[in-house]
């Protein structure tokens, strides 16, 4: 018998009792649709978090190493010095101090006598968004260090009352005084959620406060380097030997070693979730086999007729083997498709989208094709084992 | 073509031995119209079941065409099954839920064949036996002369070296089985072999060969004398 036979002749026995052939494949569908599901939002949540919080699209890596004075004092953590031996690891890329991921930060000052905490945006390039009235800082001014600043509507109100006065008056900010040269609207900001109120050029501002930005150091790592082991090592290095190391201590963020905990976190309750539906899977598989063996005696004088006019054995065994895979696989495939549709579902309310991957394809393609043979399998050699003379008596 | 040599078979119920066949001897030529005949308990189907390969467990030496029966392993059993020799029961046994036209080229699907050649033998057969156009007709939908004539349709689609009938007007009336009768004989005389138990006198005294059995022993081997009937 050729072999496309056999799944014709299964195909066609499972439609004839299509109500008890969906019955058997609810159980199956319902256990492959959920470990799908889960799978693909657990994945989808480990593969948006590794691009969150993995650095440039290369595949570099960055760390952050921070300076943490002891006491109140400002100062500066990181002096050339440090920089220059950092400068001589050659897993590291590069490496910047910078005031905070995004050049924003806090700091004291006063307008027109009167004491105001703003949040000062360094630009490093000429800037002039959000610009109300007056001129934006040109290249120029960082160049020549000239010490200029936008401020926001409402700072320039409380100092000088209205915009035109504010204009060319002086702003203190962390004990300099720059000229203000340009307003912005109050709602500056930059990224999406970073407001700020004042804008000076980060060269003015780090050559005078160099107590205040300098405290944090950006390290960027060459391709496939142990990112965490190597921040570890130079972080020990400056709390040894770094220029203030008896002054504060030098901390990081270890966020390689949260990013391995957290996916494994996500990953173990993955795997729990997947292991309940196997479950499912399993009484879905006894559920088949229940058919199987009802089937098969139903089926009784069949087997007899079939074997009678030439079936051997094996065809016997696998005209019923295949039904019971096709029984299963035909679930899996729908429940498959139900996982994938649930996970896009859900995952549209959620801040990441579930992955689609081949792996859980083939887990689905496999699962159910095995969840068919090892429960078809004994069903299908009852019926091969038959004695025809018994049949057709 | 069918040599039996002292063929023996025992059944054992609970502690007794229940011996079937006595130590049978029977030849049959290829062309021959043979019916087998007995009372019930007298192990003529037994014998058919042996003679038609549905049955492998028994002592003595069959031989088919010089091929040694009982030397096959249970595949080749169902290979020479396939080929050889058609069936046809007293209950038709025809798979219900499948079409005329399936029942009957389920044996040339077993030999491997292409569906598109099944479909051309099977009506060419159903012509036979007089059901033109009934391919895609249920069973259940046919009387049960045309069923009977269905199962001989499917006995004789591989072309086989012989037919076995199992009392095959056992189910009909008189009128039905006088046209199945005639259908075998008709088969018989284009060259068909054809094997068949009855105890059905009448029946019997349409063959050529009488063979008859009593407590699992030849009583009577004759050839017909159609002068009489």
């Amino acid at each position: 018998m050729q072999i496309r036979e056999l799944f014709v002749s299964a195909f066609r026995s499972l439609v004839s009792n299509k109500r008890r052939s969906i019955l058997t494949m609810i159980g199956i569908i319902i256990g492959i649709a959920s470990v799908i599901t889960i799978l693909a939002l657990g994945d989808g949540a480990r593969v948006a978090m590794l691009k969150n919080l993995q650095a440039s699209d290369s595949g570099q890596q960055s760390t952050e190493i921070n300076f943490a004075a002891s006491g109140d004092s400002k100062i500066s953590g990181f002096s050339d010095d440090d920089l220059n031996r950092i400068r001589e690891n050659n897993q590291v890329n590069k490496v910047s101090v910078q005031s905070d991921d995004h050049g924003i930060l806090s700091a004291d000052g006063s307008v027109n006598g009167k004491n105001i905490n703003p949040i000062v945006y360094l630009t490093s390039r000429a800037n002039d968004d959000h610009l109300i009235s007056g001129q934006g800082i040109t290249k120029n001014d960082s160049l020549v260090n000239n010490p200029v600043a936008l401020v926001s509507q409402s700072l320039a109100k409380r100092g000088y009352r209205s915009n035109r006065n504010a204009l060319n008056s002086g702003i203190e900010i962390n004990g300099t005084t720059y000229t203000i040269i340009g307003i912005i609207s109050d709602d500056a900001t930059r990224g999406s959620y970073n407001n700020y109120d004042v804008v000076v050029p980060r060269q003015v501002f780090q050559s005078n406060n160099a107590d205040v930005s300098a405290n944090t150091l950006k390290l960027t790592f060459v391709t496939g380097a142990n990112v965490s082991e190597e921040t570890k090592k130079i972080a020990e290095q400056l709390n040894s030997s770094g220029s203030q190391h008896n002054a504060g201590s030098y901390e990081f963020f270890d966020m390689a070693a949260m990013l391995k905990g957290v996916s494994a976190v996500i990953k173990g309750i993955t795997y729990f979730i997947v292991a309940v539906a196997g479950i499912s899977l399993f009484i879905a598989g006894i559920g088949v086999m229940n058919m199987m063996y009802i089937a098969v005696s139903e089926r009784t004088q069949e087997i007899g007729i079939r074997m009678a006019v030439g079936a051997s054995q094996q065809q016997i065994l696998w005209q019923f083997l295949i039904e019971a895979v096709m029984l299963t696989l035909s679930g899996g495939m729908i429940g498959y498709l139900s996982g994938l549709g649930i996970a896009m579902g859900v995952s549209v309310f959620l801040p990441f989208t579930a992955t689609v991957s081949l792996s859980t394809f083939l887990l689905a393609f496999g699962t159910s094709t095995a969840v068919g043979l090892v429960f078809g399998i004994l069903p299908a050699k009852t019926a091969s084992n038959k004695n025809l003379i018994d049949i057709l008596r | 073509m069918i040599s039996l040599s002292a063929i023996s078979k025992s059944y054992r119920q609970g502690n007794d031995n229940y011996q079937v066949l006595h130590n049978i001897n029977l030849m049959i030529k290829s062309g021959e119209f043979v019916a087998i005949m007995g009372p019930s308990g007298s192990g003529k189907s037994t014998l058919i079941n042996i003679i038609g390969f549905l049955d492998q467990n028994f002592d003595g030496n069959y031989a088919f065409n010089d091929v040694v029966v009982s030397e096959l392993n249970r595949k080749q059993h169902a290979q020479l099954r396939n080929q050889s020799v058609g069936f046809v029961f007293q209950n038709f046994k025809l798979i219900t839920n499948q079409s005329v036209g399936e029942n009957v080229g389920l044996p040339l699907l077993y030999a491997g064949m292409k569906r598109r050649d099944i479909v051309a033998r099977v009506n060419e057969v159903l012509a036979q036996v007089g059901l033109p156009d009934s391919y895609h007709k249920l069973p259940k939908n046919l009387s049960g002369g045309q069923q009977q004539r269905v199962a001989i349709a499917r006995s004789i689609v591989t072309k086989p070296n012989f037919l076995v009938a199992d009392e095959p007007t056992g189910a009909l009336d008189s009128a039905t089985s006088a046209e199945i009768i005639a259908l075998f004989k008709d088969l018989n005389s284009h060259g068909t072999t054809v094997i068949m138990v009855t105890h059905d006198e009448q029946v019997a005294r349409q063959t050529n060969r009488l063979i008859k059995i009593l407590d699992g022993r030849i009583q009577s081997d004759e050839e017909v004398n159609h002068a009489n009937t």
